[in-house]
């Protein structure tokens, strides 16, 4: 058998489908991500803080969301919950909501470990200081916590970015989308999916390099001696 | 401010569960004293402490601050350092001082405004300089040694210009070169700022270099059936001169079997 990536290639159009394709999957995983943090924080500082009924809610969620496939959710948002709510998003908003709220709940998991990791002494300290709770949790739990668990977050995101791909599922035309397009047109699966795998790749550690670089500009405490 | 006792407690008692930790302390002590505490391990000194810094209440009895109950939350009339964890190590030296004077900020202002900002700054400086940290004010904990780790720590709690300090065992991690420049330290600090303090310390030395009163505290009931029934209390209760060259023979043995004469409670 022999190989023509050439053949694929030749053609601007698929070129620009790739690099469309690649585009969309970075933007949603980085909104996703972005939003997703955000929710996730709620969600664990809720739990953390022992919020009544927004803890109980909270810890619920986050255990029906690592249950479930993500394919299954995002069906559900794309399909289910607009018949249900009436409202008919474009295909990627869909996605973005379904990533967000998948992403949310594993962010959310490691957050409160990393909140529980905070040796009690540094409450304690801030208590003894006269600070108000409220403040030591923003200004020394969360920050610290945020550091520790920065290296579980940073590989948590780039293999919830890897599941992305299932977006394509609902006809967002994101990278894996662009792959089965071309397959479907070339009929060069090797080639093309050799293609993609590399693609992800050289996505993955691009996004794992900035998230390194972020981590030693924002917490050069944990660097320096 | 009343001519009585700077702090007084009577009848005091601390209870865990079924478990009694401290029972019938009495204590009156003066304004300026300097009252280094001894004891077993686990036998209630940071309880005790917690107590004068209002982060734990007596399970019975009441404690006094210039004549009136103690409030009911760490204020800024008390200050504390502990042995370690009481710095934060993802703040530089300046930082950990701003934060410091979030009490502040939260109780009075809301936000501090341009002139009171200038002020911290101003104060910030001096307490570093005092403190010997003029330096280091934007290095990291992690990039101090433990000594100057305590000294900030230290210069934490001074922020509050507190009257009362509390020291649990705060050199207890140092070598022993570094602790004589504590002392100098600490000793100086309180001249100057006429404090009342209380310090735990397991080095028996230290306390009687330190101290103008010795507490020890010790666990003299005994009920073999319910090693928890029974609290330490304070069993010597000694005023010091400087100039005693150490301790007198009847605690020269507490330094050696501090560790082990409850052993049978940990
Ligand atoms: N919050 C708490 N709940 C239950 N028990 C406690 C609590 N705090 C302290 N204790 C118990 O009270 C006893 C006294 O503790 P404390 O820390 O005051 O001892 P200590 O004299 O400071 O000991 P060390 O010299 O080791 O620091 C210990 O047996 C400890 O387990
Ligand atoms: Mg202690």
């Amino acid at each position: 058998m022999e190989f023509r990536f050439f053949e694929i290639y030749r053609s601007s159009e698929y070129l620009l489908l790739l690099a469309k394709g690649a585009g969309v999957s970075a933007s949603l995983a980085i909104g996703g991500g972005l939003v997703g943090f955000l929710l996730a924080t709620l969600l664990a500082v809720s739990r953390y803080a022992e919020v009544p009924v927004l803890g109980r809610i909270s810890a619920a969620y986050v255990e029906f969301i690592r249950n479930t496939p993500l394919i299954v959710q995002l069906f559900f948002v794309a399909f289910g919950l607009p018949l249900l709510l009436g409202y008919s998003w474009p295909f990627w908003a869909h996605a973005l909501l379904a990533l967000t709220l998948n992403f949310s709940a594993y962010f959310a998991e490691i957050l409160r470990a990393g909140f529980s990791s905070i040796p009690s002494g540094q409450l304690e300290a801030g208590a003894a200081l006269g600070i108000r709770k409220a403040t030591i949790f923003r200004k020394v739990v969360f920050p610290q916590a945020v550091a520790a668990m920065y290296p579980s977050l940073n590989s948590q995101f780039i293999f919830l970015f890897l599941t992305t791909g299932v977006i394509a599922e609902i006809g967002v035309t994101d990278l894996t989308h662009a792959g089965l397009y071309i397959d479907s047109r070339t009929f060069r699966s090797f080639e093309v999916f050799t293609a993609l795998t590399v693609i992800y790749i050289v996505m993955a550690l691009s996004f794992k390099a900035v998230l390194n670089a972020i981590y030693r500009s924002a917490f050069k405490w944990r660097t320096v001696r | 401010m009343s001519a009585g006792p700077k702090i007084s407690a009577r009848n005091v008692a601390k209870t865990y569960g079924d478990m009694t930790v401290l029972e019938r302390l009495n204590l009156d002590v003066e304004e300026g004293a300097f009252c280094t505490i001894v004891g077993a391990s686990g036998c209630g000194k940071s309880t005790f402490l917690r107590m004068l810094l209002s982060q734990e209440t007596p399970s019975r009895g009441r404690i006094e601050l210039d004549g009136a109950p103690l409030p009911g939350e760490p204020t800024s009339d008390r200050g504390i350092v502990f042995q370690k964890y009481s710095v934060f190590p993802h703040l530089t030296v300046e930082d950990n001082l701003i934060l410091a004077r979030e009490f502040e900020r939260s109780r009075l202002f809301g936000r501090s405004f341009g002139s009171s900002r200038k002020a911290a700054r101003a104060e910030i400086d001096d307490t570093l300089e005092k403190i010997g940290l003029g330096s280091a004010r934007l290095k990291y904990p992690a990039q101090l040694s433990g000594g100057m780790q305590q000294r900030l720590a230290i210069a934490q709690a001074l922020l509050k210009r507190p009257k009362v300090l509390l020291l649990d065992e705060p050199f207890g991690a140092l070598d022993p070169g570094i602790r004589a420049d504590m002392h100098d330290l600490l000793l100086g600090l309180w001249e100057e700022l006429q404090m009342t303090v209380f310090m735990v310390t397991h080095d028996i030395r230290e306390a009687f270099k330190l101290g103008t009163r010795i507490l020890v505290f010790d666990k003299i009931r005994h009920d073999p059936q319910a090693p928890d029934a029974y609290g330490a209390t304070i069993t010597y209760d000694l005023p010091l001169t400087r100039k005693d060259a150490g301790p007198p023979p009847e605690l020269a043995g507490l330094a050696m079997n501090a560790d082990t004469s409850t052993g049978a409670s940990a």
